[in-house]
């Protein structure tokens, strides 16, 4: 019985498979060619069959670019980095639609370390963070159950050096886990789609505009009412926007 | 009134310096136009400085007249300068008009004006004013009523439709003439002061209507002379000035005859004299205002008013002008209507707007339209959306404040050619400025890590699973291993764990033996060492230990077939040496001793 089931998940899957690289490809060749918003659509197909990859997000943004539309480039730009964070195309490409962006929003600088620590904390990906935590949890149980059953004393021995630097490593990824886990949890961001935006002062619709934002600024959602979302930007200003103006990230 | 020319003002600024100590001192002379005038005429003054420092005297005070005569106004100030034989002099004079208000003989004090800590002064001067027959105005005191006049013959009311007002709201002030004698022609003498006064004037017809009127017994006919509107721009009490005005009245042979039917007729018969004629002052008193619902957007405006805001296309390209039009119609002041509040979005590129307008002054209701247009540039793609625009005014007819909004503008703007350009410019980083001019990189071919859309590993099962299950497997590895010690019992336990101390402690005597010569007891010591670490270490028994039970228990841990075969070879050598005793020399036992430590050493990391 069980066997059945995983055999005809994982069929199921593989339809699937197949079903999202004709998507991609078709995507691919519609790009090549020059059909942007075939390519969209195509990508998007993929989307909407619950697949998700960098590179999907890459094309698509790279599809979005091509067609003029910036706040959806740097979206699908934004989701890819968050699927990988060390591709540098993706960087290279979210630099340059950052570039036709009209407001600019200054960020506060950074000194040297704090910029390393954003770097270290923010440079890999969720999932691969959390295998890593996983894997040396497990490396550390996996060391203290040898330690109880070793017999031979050089195992011993080893096994007693290795605990501590292990225990030590695994508090400081799960420190690294933890802080990510809450801001994956907490923090949301969102890119403006409109092509102009009224930030007011309170969450309502003829409430006083503070400032205007537009199509492609990344800020960050800090709380939501009703259909507003209470948006802060990187150099601290902050107001509420009607929720479809943006996107989330 | 002349006006000094720009070439004779330089030829004053160069010469006057230069001919200071030339010039002559200041001296003032007053004249009248008339030393004899009958009441309700006009009576000029002038008053004439000259000499040193003439020009930089302002007006001078007028003299007190007693009630004889009543200021009607100004008639501004002229200046005249002269150059006779390189000697320069200056004159200035200064003409005031006066009407005669009761009859009497006055005086005109003298005129006295300070320059430079000299005081000059004129001449008094000697007036007589009689009581006239010929026809008397009526500015005596508040003569807006027309009975207060009744036995004139001609006269000017100054009529005006309200007398207190707020700021900025219409008053409709009509100067009629009432006359009951032959008027043949007339002139304005001077128009009415109005200072603090926005005016309008209202077109009149060439020949003035005329119509009759009874007061008093007396018939007259009457004709508005002149007719304006005027705003007051400031506020408390405001006077309106007097008109004066200057008519030929024709002296008439025979008085019967009815003086309506040639009003303006020009008689080649009979006399004609000129009279002067003014208005009385009339005192308007403009009140502040109401505080109460008093709209942010209230700018002063007062009437009434539509408001209108219209676009020319709603749909357009960046960079294309679209022009917005507002427009303000309605009663009121419409050259001084302030602009109404457009909130222009920052997307757009916009100029001051122009403004026109037009006026129409029928009957002294000033109403008309004032246009702004503005135009505006959009910058960027999208909708835009130009806010309501507001206007608030008062309505001094209702007495409250009212409010005009328009509808919200929605213009769709395309993309148009041109390339967006950054607003605000110049804040590319150097960081940026690599980026400058290039094109994306080029999509991925490949995709492998599919991954369901929003996955994280630390939602899913497999996470807890694997978070879990090591902890579990570790809690049944410390049971289980509690379990062993249990099993193997302590003593095993204790007796292996010493069993290395008990041997090196028994080899350690045996070398005491070796340094004593005691050849026997050497040998059965290292013979116990070597045996009895064996049965601790196995946890046997070590008197009940055959060496075949011993070689089995070695084989099934593995042990290596020399290290058995050199340890059962060394217990033999001892016991042997032990139970028949040969002679061995000193340096053998110390081979004996050195193997059973290094067979020993070797066991224990063995078993």
């Amino acid at each position: 019985m069980k066997v059945y089931l995983i055999t005809l998940l994982s069929l199921a899957s593989l339809a699937f498979a197949d079903q999202t690289d004709h998507l991609f490809q078709q995507g691919v060749q519609a790009y090549q060619s020059g059909d942007y918003a075939k390519a969209i659509e195509s990508f998007q197909g993929v989307l909407q069959l619950g697949q998700e990859s960098a590179a999907l997000y890459f094309n698509l943004g790279n599809a979005y670019y091509k067609t003029d539309d910036i706040a959806r480039a740097i979206v699908n730009y934004e989701r890819a980095k968050r699927l990988d964070a060390h591709d540098e195309d993706i960087d290279f490409n979210l630099q340059i639609a950052q570039l036709r962006v009209v407001d600019k929003i200054p960020t506060p600088e950074m000194d040297y370390f704090f910029k390393l620590w954003q770097d270290i904390k923010n440079g890999i990906s969720m999932n691969l963070l959390t295998i890593l935590a996983l894997a040396v949890y497990i490396l550390l149980i996996v060391l203290w159950i040898m330690k109880l059953f070793a017999k031979r004393p050089a195992l011993q021995n080893g096994v007693r050096y290795a605990v501590t630097p292990t225990l030590i490593v695994l508090l400081l990824i799960s420190l690294l886990f933890g802080l990510r886990l809450h801001e994956d949890l907490t923090t949301r961001y969102g890119v403006i789609l409109a092509h102009k935006v009224a930030v007011t002062s309170s969450p309502a619709a003829d409430a006083t505009e503070v400032f205007a934002l537009h199509e492609g600024v990344k800020v960050r959602i800090v709380a939501t009412s009703g259909d507003f979302f209470r948006i802060r930007l990187s150099d601290g200003k902050d107001g509420w926007v009607q929720a479809e103006t943006l996107q989330i990230i | 009134m002349v006006r000094l020319s720009y070439e004779i003002k330089l030829l004053a600024l160069f010469i006057a310096g230069a001919s200071a100590a030339l010039a002559q001192p200041l001296s003032v002379t007053t004249t009248v136009n008339q030393t004899s005038i009958a009441v309700n005429q006009q009576l000029v003054f002038t008053v004439e400085l000259t000499g040193e420092g003439a020009q930089k005297v302002g007006q001078p005070e007028l003299p007190d007249m007693g009630g004889y005569l009543t200021f009607l106004g100004s008639g501004g100030s002229s200046q005249n300068i002269s150059v006779v034989n390189g000697k320069m002099s200056v004159s200035k004079s200064f003409t005031f008009y006066y009407l005669a208000a009761k009859p009497g003989s006055m005086t005109i004090p003298p005129v006295t004006v300070v320059y430079k800590n000299k005081t000059a002064a004129s001449q008094p001067i000697s007036l007589t004013i009689t009581a006239s027959a010929a026809p008397s105005p009526s500015t005596q005191g508040k003569s807006n009523n027309a009975q207060a006049s009744s036995g004139n013959k001609l006269y000017l009311r100054t009529i005006v439709n309200k007398k207190s007002v707020y700021p900025n709201e219409a008053v409709i002030v009509t100067y009629r003439i009432y006359a009951a004698v032959t008027i043949s022609g007339y002139s304005i003498a001077k128009l009415p002061e109005t200072t603090g006064f926005w005016v309008e004037d209202v077109e009149m017809p060439q020949q003035p209507q005329t119509s009759e009127q009874v007061i008093n017994g007396q018939r007259y006919v009457t004709a508005d002379i002149k007719k304006m509107t005027v705003f007051p721009t400031s506020l408390g009490k405001r006077r309106i000035g007097p008109l004066s005005l200057q008519c030929e009245v024709k002296q008439q042979s025979r008085r019967s005859r009815d003086p309506f039917g040639s009003f303006f007729d020009d008689s080649f018969f009979g006399r004609t004299v000129r009279q002067t004629i003014a208005s009385p002052i009339v005192e308007i008193n403009v009140k502040p205002f109401p505080q109460e619902n008093k709209p942010a957007s209230f700018n002063g405006a007062v009437g009434q008013f539509k408001l209108n805001a219209s676009i020319d296309k709603t749909d357009v390209n960046t960079d294309e002008a679209v022009t917005l039009k507002v427009t303000l119609s309605g009663v009121g002041n419409i050259q001084l209507l302030p602009k109404p509040k457009v909130h222009i979005p920052a997307d757009f590129e916009q100029y001051e707007p122009t403004v026109s307008q037009k006026i129409d002054r029928t009957n002294g209701v000033i109403s008309g339209a004032k246009t702004f247009e503005y135009v505006l540039v959009p910058r960027f793609p999208g909708e835009q959306r130009i806010k309501p625009v507001t206007f608030s005014y008062f309505d001094a007819k209702a007495g409250s404040y009212k409010t005009l909004q328009t509808k919200e503008i929605v213009i769709n703007v395309a993309k148009g050619k041109g390339q967006i350009v950054r607003g605000g410019g110049s804040g590319l980083s150097k960081e940026e400025v690599k980026y400058v001019g290039q094109d994306i990189r080029f999509i991925k071919v490949q995709s492998e890590d599919y991954q369901p859309i929003g996955y994280r590993l630390y939602k899913s099962f497999v996470f807890y699973l694997l978070l879990i299950a090591p902890l579990v497997i570790l809690g049944v590895a410390l049971v289980y291993q509690k379990h062993l010690q249990k099993l193997s019992g302590n003593v095993a336990y204790a007796r292996s764990r010493k069993a290395n101390a008990v041997a090196m402690k028994r080899l350690s005597k045996a070398k005491q033996l070796l340094n004593e010569d005691s050849q026997k007891e050497f040998f059965a010591e290292v013979s116990n060492a070597l045996a009895g670490f064996a049965a601790d270490k196995l946890n046997k028994a070590k008197a009940g230990l055959i060496s075949n039970e011993l070689e089995n228990e070695f084989k099934k841990r593995r042990l290596d077939q020399e290290l058995t075969k050199e340890y059962f070879d060394l217990i033999r050598f001892c016991d042997l040496q032990r139970f028949a005793p040969s002679s061995v020399k000193k340096e053998e036992m110390q081979d004996s001793y050195q193997a059973a430590k290094k067979v020993i050493i070797n066991l224990e990391k063995a078993l």
